[in-house]
């Protein structure tokens, strides 16, 4: 196949795109993420998160729900790619680097870490847990 | 500004004046409650300031909350009781914690009694088959809906593109507006 200027242009593009690997945490998701060091700090645990924890947490199967036994049951186990409701209906990808605006409204975030940290885990989820779950968001 | 961009804008202008004569034309429920119009999907919005603005109605709550995780199912599909039932327990929501606050979940419930299968004359035949004792929690589990998708098999259903026959919109393209006319 012959490469046309623009398919060339748009391979680079691609190519810086993936190069950049990893995007780093925003202002807003930091901000998020200082909300859980401090809460886990009054709470005496350790507040430096860990994006490999996180993906641990994101990954394992928690053996409290049948129908959402892990978190990836419905976001897939590459939180970069879109996951899928019980019901069907589309969520788009949890990983900050595929949705820039994930993790950057705490109303929202723990809206959603009250609801399905009750749902997979049966209980409320820590805030060291939210932290390296956030970090591991951040980092993908 | 292009040429057509006018046209375009003034289509779009009389489209939206005919939907609003469509909606004020919804007979008010007998209660005289004004019922809210189906919650249409926010693309609908020209204006992105309006787009933006945080769920005022029950009906566009119930639209933006429960339309996160599943079809906003039409009211008609089950009478009052029901929705009643299903939202004094939201914490334990087919399996999920799907709980919302006070306010919201006022708002949406009471979009959904106005709007329920018993609320209007045209939408009774939802309750076919549904003694007046029984309170069911599932729409796909009332006479009419089991009768109406009789024909589709339990494989279709499961298919991946479908998954759960609580997937209106798999086959029902135009669900999501109202209508469940198309059987494509």
């Amino acid at each position: 196949m012959r490469a046309t200027p623009r398919s060339t242009f748009a391979a680079g593009l691609f190519a810086v795109a993936a190069a950049t690997g990893p995007a780093a945490a925003g202002p807003a998701q930091q901000a998020i993420l200082d909300h859980y060091a401090a809460e886990a700090k009054a709470a005496g645990a350790p507040s430096a998160f860990s994006a490999a924890r996180g993906e641990a947490f994101f990954r394992a199967k928690h053996g409290v729900s049948a129908e959402s036994p892990s978190c990836s049951a419905c976001h897939t186990a590459d939180p970069r790619n879109p996951g899928r409701t019980r019901a069907g209906k589309p969520i788009e990808p949890m990983a900050v680097s595929a949705v820039p605006t994930r993790f950057t409204d705490l109303a929202e975030v723990e809206k959603w870490f009250r609801r399905n940290c009750n749902t997979v885990l049966g209980r409320a989820c820590t805030p060291a847990e939210k932290g390296d779950f956030v970090a591991f968001m951040a980092s993908r | 500004m292009k040429p057509y961009a006018f046209p375009l804008v003034a289509i779009a202008l009389a489209g939206c004046a005919v939907l609003a004569a469509q909606t004020t034309a919804v007979p008010q429920s007998a209660g005289g409650t004004a019922r809210e119009a189906p919650a249409s999907p926010p693309a609908g919005s020209a204006d992105p300031a309006t787009a933006a603005a945080p769920p005022v109605t029950g009906g566009e709550a119930f639209a933006a909350e429960c339309g996160t995780c599943h079809l906003p199912y039409l009211p008609a599909f089950l009478p009052a009781r029901s929705w009643e039932a299903i939202t004094s327990d939201l914490a334990h929501h087919f399996g999920e914690d799907a709980s919302l606050d006070a306010a919201t979940t006022r708002a949406i419930t009471d979009y959904l009694v106005a709007n329920a299968a018993d609320a209007s004359r045209r939408s009774r035949r939802f309750l076919r088959g549904i003694d007046a004792g029984e309170t069911p929690l599932r729409i796909t589990g009332t006479p009419w809906w089991q009768s109406a998708h009789r024909e589709v098999s339990a494989r279709h259903f499961a298919s991946d593109k479908v998954k759960t026959p609580s997937n209106c919109a798999a086959c029902h393209r135009a669900a999501v507006s109202g209508s469940f006319d198309d059987d494509d």
